[in-house]
């Protein structure tokens, strides 16, 4: 049996549980147990807390992965951000010495020290890798059918030298997921397209922000996408609340679903859309979500 | 005393020659079926907007004819042995399963229609199809037809023999030779380049429009021998709109690329300005880093395109989307500091000079070192044609990149340096 | 000390030939044109890293640093492979330092500083977590207090607390004039 620490990081359990909820279900299926890292916080943000203070940010992250390898397990997350965080400082720490010891140093009166041991995955991994597109497709009961808007993000692929997972100029990796599932994942304008939130923008700026997003939404509508996945509870949050705020502020309507992916593929192994918080979501799910 | 040449192209044809002129005997060692090399894809030089084959089939045929030159074309050096001013050299001859001698007029042209296979054309770059049995191109020399054993249906499965029914020169069972040459006294390396494959830079799109094509792809178009009879045609329409962009694997460190390919500035000058000759109301842009006109003469020719109304516009090609029968180039206007988007019928990739990808394995039978980059590595930056290695010289692109003229300087200038050394190992 | 020298101070985490690399940008602009917020935003990145090769510190100040949503694109194309996203999180590291810290972005340390979250829990999230069958509030920093204790340590020992201006007998941010 595998099991990994599930690192949560702050949108998934404080804002979409619902990714939470999806994302323990699906891997449990599978018989791959996920574990709490009790007491870890904010990852922190790579853009924002890495654009604040670096070695603050470095601290953070670091203690963040060395709780889960107190326990001896594997990293899972289901954020870019978060994996952008964790997976870069792990990075640093298991290429730069000097580094690792000035961690160690400033953890040593709590007992937790980094020793490398631990890989940081982000949940696109463990879903591609651990269980495969064959055993996914093969459990799926409730095929979706709908055509879909891949948003991949930014930092699970970049910057690529750190992630390590090929060009990023053309990943396959979350359309292969969803066309498991049996839905069809339709290529649009700037797919690859950062969602806007990132780097502190969103917080500073969320006229712009939201344009970002705006313009994803509206490439997505014109090739007749009916609900968007993505891979990260921060791009979920600015594609699904951010639909509200594009109204409000642009008085724009685009009313596309927005399913992370392990809730796309728990509606496909048959949990309804309760059971994976999506009747929470800010856009309320279309026929082809509700199960 | 001989002398081997490597490479059928600008160089390897100039230093072949001058060698014979001096009296050498001289080998010249061609891997394709016909001399030439890449230049003869090339339709008009710049500065000049002179035709290259004006000037590449009477060298070629000087070559050719040459008493003191033996030419072996489809051929491949494979060992060479000992030491300045007497090497001895492997070379295997393939076989092109046609005897020149044997065939008569019309023979080639029905050898060539009654061949069922047909394979995109490597000198058309895959704008038009070829048979199985097919002249390389229009001036190709040796001229006739050859067999391409990786295409033939007789060697696929031997279901085939109908060229041979029309043709007398068709020979089945030729077989590949290793040819062995002694007591040659200097070898010059002349091998050329590989263009860029613009697939390495996929925001770039090249694989995913038919209008977005490489710098090599419109120069066939504008050959009037050419696949579309000199006509620039894109999915069956002249485009109004062209985007040229410089720089497309060159001065790129993300493709090991990191230097200037030096030809692609000129190229496209003169690509744009036979462009605007060919379709006078065309709106035509380039994109481009820096303008790198530093030959004889070119700055004035960079004018002179200017003058055509093709706009310059500072900035590399950024990215390129799709957008219904029109591809977008999207850039910086690195002059306004404003980005823009530029939508055309066509967009032109300036791709850059490569090493040839098999430069390695003749490094290795040759004994030369290869730079950072992959290019033949010179004695040093006052002697470009010298190599580490006494008695082989390096010229043209194979040394880094150049333009003809510099290759057939670079070619003369080997050959001076080789005559040299002949006349030393005689003394 | 020069800009040049601040900005590989901040190398420290991110390695000092990362962060230098804005020496040889070649001014191409195939960051600008792959920029997004460049479409939207006044940001020009390409203009960000011919400043900092000037050695012009009014970059520091220019609200235009912050426009970059940490997207790695352009740091993925650069030709010249400099690494840009890197050096924006530096500079803007030494932006902080002097002071040019947005409201919005000191109110978000401040979160991290108080509950150990950027984004805390709010009482509609736990009330949906009890109807997901999942605990009412997540095992964080908001269920064990000594961790946050732990985070609370880290940012008194970069001084981070001081330079976003959190006051610890108020729990809430000083007021600053807007620089």
């Amino acid at each position: 049996m595998k099991e990994y620490a599930y690192f949560l990081g702050c949108i998934t359990p404080n804002r979409y549980p619902g990714i939470e909820a999806a994302t323990i279900k699906v891997l449990n299926k599978f018989g791959i147990e996920t574990r709490d890292i009790e007491g870890a916080s904010c990852c922190p943000a790579p853009g924002v807390f890495g654009s604040f203070d670096l070695r603050t940010w470095l601290l953070i992250a670091a203690r963040n992965v060395m709780l889960a390898e107190k326990k001896g397990l594997d990293i899972v997350t289901t954020c870019n951000g978060c994996y952008g965080s964790l997976q870069e400082a792990d990075h640093i720490l298991k290429e730069r010495p000097e580094l690792k010891d000035w961690v160690n140093e400033n953890f040593k009166e709590e007992g937790l020290e980094y020793k490398g041991n631990i890989k940081v995955k982000h949940i696109l991994e463990v879903l591609y890798d651990d269980i495969g597109i064959n055993k996914l497709k093969e459990a799926v009961v409730s095929p979706i059918n709908a055509k879909i808007g891949a948003h991949y993000g930014c930092h699970f692929l970049k910057p690529s030298l750190v992630r390590g997972h090929g060009n990023p100029e053309r990943p396959t990796i979350l359309d292969e997921l969803i066309e498991a599932t049996g839905a069809e994942s339709v290529d649009y304008k700037d797919k690859l397209m950062c969602c806007g939130a990132g780097g502190g923008l969103r917080a500073k700026e969320l006229g712009y922000s939201l344009t970002f997003t705006k313009q994803k939404l509206a490439n997505m509508k014109e090739k007749g996408i009916e609900g968007v996945i993505d891979t990260c509870a921060f791009c979920h949050l600015q594609m699904d609340r951010g639909q509200i705020e594009i109204k409000e502020k642009f008085g724009e309507e685009y009313n596309l679903p927005v399913l992370f992916i392990t809730q796309l593929i728990g509606l496909s192994l048959g949990f309804s859309t309760k059971e994976l918080g999506l009747d929470k979501h800010s856009i309320p799910m279309t026929e082809k979500f509700i199960r | 005393m001989k002398s081997l040449v490597i490479g059928g192209g600008p160089a390897g044809l100039q230093a072949s020659l001058d060698l014979a002129n001096a009296g050498y005997d001289v080998y010249l060692v061609e891997q394709c079926f016909s001399l030439g090399g890449r230049a003869v894809q090339i339709v008009k030089n710049y500065p000049s907007l002179t035709f290259i084959k004006d000037f590449m089939k009477p060298l070629m045929d000087d070559v050719y004819n040459h008493e003191k030159i033996t030419v072996l074309t489809n051929s491949e050096v494979i060992g060479v042995d000992g030491e300045a001013g007497n090497f001895k050299v492997k070379v295997e001859k393939r076989p092109t399963y046609v005897n020149l001698e044997e065939c008569k007029d019309e023979s080639c042209a029905k050898a060539m229609d009654v061949c069922p296979v047909e394979v995109p054309n490597e000198f058309n770059v895959g704008l038009d199809k070829r048979k199985a049995i097919f002249a390389p191109f229009s001036y190709s020399v040796p001229s006739g037809c050859v067999i391409d054993e990786k295409s033939c249906l007789h060697f696929k499965d031997g279901s085939c023999s109908k060229c041979s029914e029309v043709c007398g020169g068709i020979n089945f069972d030729e077989k590949k030779e290793t040819v062995e040459i002694d007591d040659i006294g200097s070898i010059i390396v002349a091998t050329g380049f590989d263009p860029f494959d613009p697939n390495l830079r996929p925001e770039l799109a090249y694989d995913k429009y038919k209008n977005v094509i490489t710098s090599l792809e419109f120069e066939r178009m504008l050959d009037e021998n050419g696949p579309t009879k000199g006509k620039i045609i894109v999915d069956g329409k002249e485009p109004k709109s062209i985007v040229f962009a410089h720089c497309i694997g060159s001065r790129d460190k993300k493709v090991d690329n990191p230097y200037c390919s030096r030809i692609c500035c000129m190229y496209t000058a003169k690509e744009a300005y036979m462009a605007k000759e060919k379709i006078p109301d065309a709106t035509i842009a380039v994109s481009y880093i820096d303008m790198r006109a530093f030959g004889k003469g070119y700055e004035q020719f960079y004018e002179e395109v200017q003058k055509k109304q093709v706009l310059y516009r500072r900035g590399v090609a950024a990215e390129i989307y799709g957008n219904g029968d029109k591809v977008v180039l999207r850039a910086e206007d690195t002059l306004l500091s404003e980005p823009y988007e530029f939508s055309a019928d066509l967009i032109v990739l300036a791709v850059g000079v490569e090493p040839r990808s098999d430069s390695a394995k003749l490094a290795n039978v040759l004994g030369l070192q290869l730079d950072d980059c992959g290019f033949f590595v010179e004695k040093n930056v006052y002697d470009t044609c010298e190599t580490e290695k006494d008695g082989v010289f390096i010229a043209g692109c194979c040394q880094g990149p150049k333009d003809i003229p510099d290759s057939l300087m670079q070619g003369s200038a080997a050959a001076a340096k080789a005559i040299g050394l002949m006349q030393r190992c005689n003394t | 000390m020069s800009l040049k020298d601040e900005i590989e101070e901040c190398g420290e985490i991110l390695g000092k030939d990362t962060v230098d690399s804005f020496l040889v940008c070649m001014q191409c602009g195939k960051c600008t044109g792959s920029c997004p917020s460049g479409r939207i935003t006044s940001y020009r990145t390409r203009r960000i890293i011919n400043r900092l090769q000037a050695g012009d510190r009014s970059v520091l100040s220019d609200p235009d640093l912050w426009m970059c949503t940490t997207c790695y694109t352009c740091y993925e194309r650069c030709p010249r492979e400099v690494r840009i996203t890197d050096i924006i999180r530096a500079v803007r590291n030494i932006a902080a330092r002097e002071g040019y810290m947005s409201e919005p972005h000191r109110a978000t340390a401040s979160f991290v500083i108080k509950t150990g979250h950027g984004v805390p829990i709010n009482d509609e999230t736990k009330k949906l977590r009890k109807e997901l069958g999942l605990p009412e509030v997540p095992p964080t920093t908001h269920k064990y207090p000594e961790a946050l204790e732990s985070i609370r340590k880290i940012v008194k020992k970069t001084n981070f607390d001081k330079m976003v201006g959190f006051d610890w007998d108020t729990m809430s941010l000083e007021k600053r004039e807007k620089k």
